[in-house]
């Protein structure tokens, strides 16, 4: 995967699950296809204004059209445009346009007018759409029969309807003389060639056409050529007759003629097109610009995603209701429900902290979901996203062994933040940290990490955020401290208990409760009797979800921030959903005497 | 003798064969010449560069065909152009024509199976051929399944040496295309159906070491269509004593198209058997 520009790297775009919502962008036009490819992403805020209001101003268009615009011809006609044969860097003096280059020109240009026609004056204006080339597009309509064909039509020379008219008599001529000879072939030996080259015949009758040809001094006879094929068959084939030679040979000159006038056009319309060439790189930008504005549009409609605003370092980080698509799908998908994101940043580091699976990771991906989205020019899912802009966007935390080279987790997270702070000497990057140095010693990576907050928090241009259970990043590290809401300890008891109850039930019933399996088939079972108890059913959904899911669902997915600092970041709620999941409860006693210091010695 | 037109007509059809000088190109000419003595424009399609001779390939006026830039500027038959491939080829851009007079010009179509579909699609979708002949590589009958509505011929030459082999393998490709077919898989992207371990849905080619990695619970196996099944002849019946093979997608299976050499046509239709019934053409320069 190619992702340009150098800015945001393969980790933090396979992090974030960029391309789960990039593949949906639907440009039409070779160009912007090259752009999807491309996978662009802006550090120049002014280019990621510019195509912000691309957008709000094909989103106007659309809203002043007074009927919807049916089948989108705009798109059809984007999705027809071609890829011009020549670009600006193209040599004028050199040009020599095929059949094929003058079809593209000529498909492009016609494709670019009828998009042209469709947009009101004020889009045309803030895409740019002006055309100019009248002379070039007048003299390429004369080949063809309709806008989007092309050839070399009469109407360019006389000189050429000429030439063609000779060469369509000789070929007349030839073809009646073809007709003549097979005519007599058939009369003479019944030999039907239906239009083939050559046929097939029996051997015994090939030897007689053969033996008769050897005395043949008639020259207007059709005169064959037979080859033996098989032991029992030939091949015959027409020989040319003199006369056809002749007719041959004058329409090979005709042709010669032919070649030389429709290169003499090709020329013309060559030199044409070299005129035109700045005008040309014109509509290419103007064609790109509307098709990804289009294609932008589309995605954010389909979303209902708003506009980023794009500040200074200084006015920091925020998203209100920001809705992470990929797990929102995902939760759609499994029937659980999503929490949008609220945060807010005005320091230089964030330190999130929160239970195992309260969400850390997930507002991690969330934030570099939202600001990737905003430096490739896409909306943003939220009701309200205001970020700086940042010249590079980097993930550091586990990565699937294929990126890892075979380093070490330890190995490669310390050299990616040795790239990172080297990175952060000449740029201000979005760094995101997931659970940095958890692979190490808890007191040398609590210290290890509340080093590199603190170095992020002070001293580099950009903004961090580190998800972490690691407490060496609550003391004076100048980061903000944020909390996840963590598990709703009384709902997980509540939901479980439900669940445990209904395990119980089933029991009774034989339906069995061995397994995650079973269960959905004893739930489907208990809905087939149709039960309209509302209660029983949510008890039955309760049954099909296995613990995890219902601790899960009992976690409270926000970020707590302002009073985190004054409380202290709070505890993990480790040994709580250890339990919870069904632990064994042995294992769970000495995990709790461990943490309160009163460790077990009996070796256990 | 010409084969019968209605067989072609207002429909896609793909000649491919078992090897080098089977008579395919032959076969595809001979459908040519069938579709324009039944008055039937049509586009013609080769696949690569046609090699099949030195003179380029005749065209009536009107038929649609592709070839790349290099070969329109040397067609005699005026050609008009009317469509590109957006990607380029390994024989250039490769781009749709209409002669617009009788004439000739070399034919070069797509090797990949995604830029003949493109381009037949293509032909079809614009209206500029309701019947589109597809001169296709040999023993690459997997071009069919990309194609949607398309009727698939397959070209073979017999002669004294070999006449009892090829029938054995027109008899096999004859048997694999008339597999019972439509059983869907439950979602378009598993290949295997989880709700039942007797029955296995394999996406891709069905080949011996595939067939050799299922579960021995496995004694249903449904391939996406018969082109997908890769398996010889002596291949196909050790394991069809084990596994029911079917299709999840028929593909119109339209015939043979014979060349004999050293052999007449009533010996070898007695060695095809019930295959003979599927000749559609036996020696289209006969």
């Amino acid at each position: 995967m190619k992702i340009s520009g150098g800015v945001c790297s393969v980790r933090a775009w396979n992090f974030a699950r960029v391309e789960e919502l990039w593949k949906e962008l639907d440009p039409r036009t070779p160009y912007g296809k090259d752009y999807f490819h491309a996978r662009l992403v802006y550090t120049d805020k002014d280019a990621l204004r510019e195509i912000q209001d691309d957008v709000d101003c094909f989103e106007h268009y659309l809203s002043g059209r007074k009927s919807p615009p049916g089948p989108d011809r705009l798109g059809w006609h984007l999705s027809r445009i071609p890829r011009l044969p020549f670009t600006a860097s193209t040599d004028a003096e050199s040009l020599r346009p095929g059949l094929v280059d003058l079809f593209l020109l000529k498909k492009f240009i016609a494709n670019y007018r009828a998009c042209s026609s469709l947009l009101d004056e004020r889009t045309r204006e803030h895409f740019g759409f002006v055309f100019s080339s009248e002379k070039l597009w007048d003299a390429l309509k004369l080949g063809g029969s309709d806008e989007e064909s092309f050839h070399f039509s009469d109407r360019y020379d006389p000189g050429l309807a000429e030439v063609r008219e000779r060469i369509s008599e000789l070929s007349g001529r030839m073809e009646a003389e073809r007709q003549r000879a097979f005519s007599a072939i058939e009369a003479r030996w019944g030999i039907g060639f239906a239009g083939r080259d050559f046929v097939t015949i029996p051997m015994e009758r090939g030897l007689e056409i053969a033996a008769s040809s050897l005395g043949c001094a008639d020259r207007d006879e059709p005169r064959l050529s037979v080859e033996t094929c098989d032991d029992r068959s030939c091949t015959v084939r027409l020989l040319a007759s003199p006369a056809m030679l002749e007719l041959e040979g004058a329409r090979e000159a005709a042709r010669a003629r032919e070649r030389e006038l429709e290169s003499d056009i090709a020329r013309g319309l060559g030199e044409l097109a070299a005129d035109e060439l700045p005008a040309l790189e014109r509509y290419r930008k103007a064609v790109l610009r509307l098709d990804l504005a289009r294609a932008r549009f589309a995605l954010a409609a389909r979303y209902g995603m708003v506009r980023p605003s794009l500040g200074g370092i200084d006015d920091g980080l925020s998203v209100r209701k920001g809705a992470y698509l990929p797990l929102a799908k995902d939760c759609a998908a499994g029937g659980t429900e999503y929490f949008p994101l609220d945060f807010s940043l005005r320091t230089r580091a964030a330190v999130i902290f929160g239970s195992n699976m309260g969400g850390k990771t997930v507002v991690l991906r969330s934030l570099l979901f939202f600001q990737i989205l905003a430096q490739c020019g896409l909306r943003v899912p939220a009701e309200s996203y205001n970020a700086p802009v940042f010249d590079f966007l980097e993930y550091v935390g586990d990565e699937d062994e294929k990126y890892r080279g075979g380093l070490s987790s330890f190995g490669r997270e310390l050299e990616a933040l040795g790239k990172v702070i080297g990175r952060s000497g000449s740029g201000r990057g979005m760094v995101c940290f997931d659970e940095f140095a958890h692979t190490t010693s808890s007191n040398e990576a609590d210290a290890l990490l509340g080093a590199a907050i603190s170095w992020f928090a002070h001293r580099a241009g950009g903004m961090a955020f580190f998800a972490t259970h690691f407490k060496g990043a609550e003391r004076d590290t100048g980061a903000a401290l944020f909390r996840m809401g963590g598990l709703d300890l009384a709902e997980a008891e509540r939901l479980l208990a439900a669940r445990d109850g209904e395990v119980g039930q089933s029991r009774d019933r034989g339906l069995g409760e061995d397994g995650e399996n079973r269960g959905e088939d004893a739930t489907r079972g208990c809905v087939a009797e149709g039960s309209p108890d509302a209660g029983a059913d949510s008890a039955r959904e309760a049954f099909g979800l296995s613990r995890l899911r219902l601790v899960a669902r009992a976690m409270r997915y926000v970020v707590i921030g302002e009073e985190c600092r004054a409380r202290g970041a709070g505890g993990s709620d480790a040994l709580e959903v250890a339990r919870l999941l069904g632990l064994d409860a042995e294992i769970l006693e000495d995990a709790r005497a461990r943490l309160e210091g009163k460790g077990r010695t009996d070796g256990r | 003798m010409l084969p019968d037109p209605r067989l072609f007509a207002e429909r896609i059809s793909i000649v491919t064969g078992l090897a080098k000088g089977c008579g395919k190109t032959a076969f595809a000419e001979a459908i040519c010449l069938a579709l324009e003595s039944g008055g039937h424009g049509y586009a013609r399609i080769a696949v690569g560069v046609d090699t099949s001779g030195e003179k380029p390939t005749r065209l009536p006026r009107g038929t649609v065909f592709c070839t790349s830039g290099a070969f329109l500027a040397e067609a005699g038959c005026m050609p008009e152009v009317l469509g590109e491939l957006p990607s380029p080829s390994a024989l250039g851009r490769l781009a749709i024509a209409r002669a617009t007079r009788p004439g000739e010009a070399r034919l070069a179509g797509p090797e990949r199976n995604e830029d003949l579909s493109y381009i037949v699609e293509t032909i079809r979708a614009e209206g500029w051929a309701s019947s589109v002949v597809v001169d296709g590589s040999l023993n690459r009958i997997t071009q069919a399944a990309g194609l949607e509505g398309v009727r698939l011929f397959h070209a073979a030459r017999a002669g004294r040496a070999d006449f009892r082999s090829v029938a054995r393998k027109l008899r096999h490709v004859r048997r694999l295309a008339r597999l019972p077919a439509g059983r869907r898989a439950p979602h378009a992207d598993t290949e295997r159906d989880s709700g039942d371990s007797s029955t296995a849905f394999l996406a891709g080619p069905v080949t011996p070491s595939v067939l050799d990695g299922l579960p021995s619970s496995v004694s249903r196996v449904v391939a996406e269509d018969f082109t997908k099944l890769f398996l010889d002849e002596a291949e196909f019946s050790r394991y069809s004593a084990g596994i029911t093979f079917e299709l999840g997608k028929s593909i119109d299976f339209g015939g043979f198209s014979i060349a004999l050499r050293d052999i007449d046509a009533v010996e070898f239709a007695a060695e095809l058997g019930d295959a003979a019934g599927d000749v559609v053409c036996w020696d289209a320069y006969r």
